[in-house]
């Protein structure tokens, strides 16, 4: 498991709407409509999660006609349990920001 | 899952163009995230989603090239995506049928070849295997315009014999003598000298003519002085007033009622066969044209500065009658040149150069004798003889400026045809790709048939853009008249000089030269966009 590392809000959002149905594989457009990023934030986000070894990636196969086949995302299994830690310490952060701000 | 409705809008397309423009310039390395992000493109609902996604593209390539220049280049997962395979449709098909039907519209071909010769480094004109097989046929069916035109044309061994030819059948051909003789370049003691009888032939068909005259006192004077150049008139002129026959051909010359070169003789004759035999070749008239024969001037320079020098003994002896007589029979040969048809520029300058001399003498001559009022005379002739040549070099000038106003239609003759040979040369290379991509399965196949898709529309297009800039041309040629022709010959010397014209000072090849080298440009620019993908293919089979 990579270590942990801080995610941003955004990062978040993702993370959380990859691990709601784990299993399946998301399009980046579905991904972009469901945690409200624009692509340009959405993208270099699933970049990095590859890079680090959280996200398998995977083309659409077979390749449809008259169109560009489709990417699609799942985390891994070792990404699972890295974006519920992540989002587990997100979520411990904002409870303290919370708490630091009504104090 | 929705598709988003409206994708063939303008707008959806552009937007559509610009993502595979951000595609094509992503790092390399991580360039599967650009063509997954440009696929989810066509999946956005409506304009502004899709400018979103765009402008997403833009700024995820910022961050892709910042990210390579910090860090290098990533390491890919997965091979890339299988790029779906785009056919050309029939419309690329019909579009090529329609290019290649296209070169059967009347017109079409002559443009082609007129501007291939336009662009060759030297006029060859029609080759001589063409001119002799051409002689052959027009001396078994005794067509003396044939014969005739294949004289002017033919090499010195053969232009004499189908110049005999032509005058056997119809004598009034003979004219052909003086063409064959004085064309350009113009050589002394050439293998083309006239001799005695076919001079005589000339004389008896145009006994009237000044120029048949000339022809024979240009032999006897180019016999004694081959390499005259105009210096010493004075000393040529006393020489050659020793050659009794020199004189008296000089002397009919003089006398002779008509000055005709046969410029309108050339001209008629090379329209009419042209146009009998349908000779399309404009390119070839405009040098029939421009490359007028006329009688060496230098000759008659001489033989006036003897007639001046004569008038001025004349007068100086008192006998001003004489004088008179002699300066009027070279203003009246001066005006025999400049009342003939189609007198070209050179041939008018000289009679206005011979008239000004005549009339300069003819006054001083009055002046000396003080008979003021004929002085004032010959002064008043001699101011109208000086503003012709000032207003006859200026209309001169003016043909030429006139012409480059059809620069801008010769841009697009041009142009168009480099667009028609860079088309030719792609699915050239197209064919050459899909057979390549037979032998090795491997290789993509996109891009011969992107050629193959959007080549024959610019093939199409390009040729109807040629055609219709040139049509005017083949007009002109096709309705050109024995006096227009010299108009004609200034439109298409306007396709050799422009539109490059600025060159030509620099070098009279220039405009060869330039789109020599836009066509290598060209060439390499296909050449790399052929086999890159082909290079890349075999790269990876060697890696794997």
């Amino acid at each position: 498991m990579a270590p942990l590392f801080r995610s941003s809000k955004q990062t978040s959002r993702v993370l959380a709407a990859l691990t709601r149905q784990p299993s399946n594989w998301h399009h980046g457009y579905a991904l972009a409509r469901e945690t409200g990023l624009q692509s340009g934030t959405l993208y270099p986000i699933l970049m990095r999660l590859e890079e680090r070894g959280w996200l398998e990636t995977q083309w659409e196969t077979p390749p449809p006609g008259g169109r560009p086949p489709r990417h699609m995302y799942r985390l891994t299994s070792g990404g699972r349990a890295s974006a519920v830690a992540a989002l587990s310490d997100a979520g411990g952060r904002r409870v303290l920001k919370t708490a630091l701000a009504e104090s | 899952m929705m598709r988003a409705p409206n994708q063939n809008s303008i707008a959806t397309r552009v937007m559509d163009h610009a993502f595979a423009g951000i595609v094509s310039i992503w790092p390399a390395d991580s360039r599967d995230w650009a063509r997954a992000m440009h696929a989810e493109f066509e999946q956005t609902n409506n304009a502004g989603e899709k400018l979103n996604w765009l402008l997403g593209g833009a700024m995820s390539l910022t961050s892709a090239w910042t990210q390579r220049l910090a860090f290098g280049p990533r390491k890919t997962r997965e091979a890339a995506a299988p790029k779906p395979v785009k056919k050309p449709g029939a419309l690329a098909f019909v579009l090529m049928a329609l290019a290649l039907a296209s070169l059967a519209l009347p017109g079409m071909w002559q443009g082609i070849v007129t501007i291939s010769e336009t662009w060759a480094p030297q006029h060859t004109g029609i080759s001589q295997d063409r001119l002799l097989k051409m002689g052959a046929a027009a001396e078994q069916e005794h067509d003396a315009k044939m014969l005739a035109f294949v004289a002017m044309r033919a090499r010195s061994t053969e232009a004499l014999h189908y110049a005999d030819a032509a005058a056997a059948i119809d004598p009034a051909t003979s004219w052909v003598y003086f063409e064959i003789r004085h064309r350009w370049p113009f050589q002394i003691n050439s293998p083309l000298d006239l001799s005695a009888d076919r001079l005589k032939r000339l004389q008896m068909v145009d006994p009237d003519n000044a120029v048949p005259y000339l022809a024979e006192a240009e032999q006897y004077f180019r016999a004694y002085e081959p390499s005259f150049d105009g210096a010493h008139l004075d000393r040529a002129a006393q020489e050659m007033s020793k050659n009794s026959a020199w004189l008296t051909a000089m002397d009919r010359a003089f006398r002779a009622s008509k000055f005709d070169d046969y410029a309108r003789k050339r001209m008629e004759l090379n329209l009419a066969v042209m146009r009998e035999h349908n000779i399309e070749r404009p390119i070839d008239l405009m040098y029939a044209n421009a490359a007028t024969p006329i009688p060496d001037a230098y000759n008659i320079s001489v033989y006036s500065a003897l007639l001046l020098s004569e008038a001025e003994s004349r007068a100086a002896a008192g006998d001003i009658a004489t004088a008179r007589k002699t300066y009027d029979e070279i203003l009246a040969f001066s005006q025999r040149i400049r009342v003939s048809n189609e007198a070209p520029f050179i041939e008018n300058i000289l009679a206005l150069e011979r008239a000004r001399k005549g009339l300069i003498s003819e006054q001083k001559t009055f002046e000396r004798a003080g008979r003021n009022d004929e002085a004032k005379m010959a002064s008043v002739a001699l101011a109208e003889v000086e503003a012709q040549r000032v207003a006859y070099r200026a209309s001169n000038y003016r043909e030429w400026t006139e012409v480059k106003l059809t620069i801008p239609s010769v841009m697009f003759i041009h142009l168009s045809i480099l667009c028609v040979i860079v088309s030719c040369g792609l699915l050239l290379f197209a064919l050459v790709g899909l057979v390549v991509c037979r032998r090795f399965p491997t290789t993509s196949v996109n891009t011969p048939y992107r050629i193959v898709r959007f080549a024959p529309p610019v093939l199409a297009a390009s040729l109807a853009l040629f055609y219709a800039s040139y049509l005017p041309y083949r007009n002109a040629f096709w309705t050109a008249t024995p006096q227009g022709v010299a108009a004609v010959s200034w439109q298409f010397g306007a396709l050799l000089a422009s539109p490059f014209s600025w060159i030509s000072p620099f070098h009279g090849y220039g405009t060869v030269y330039f789109w020599t080298a836009v066509l290598i440009l060209c060439a390499s620019m296909v050449t790399v966009m052929v086999l890159r993908p082909l290079a890349r293919t075999i790269a990876r089979r060697v890696e794997a």
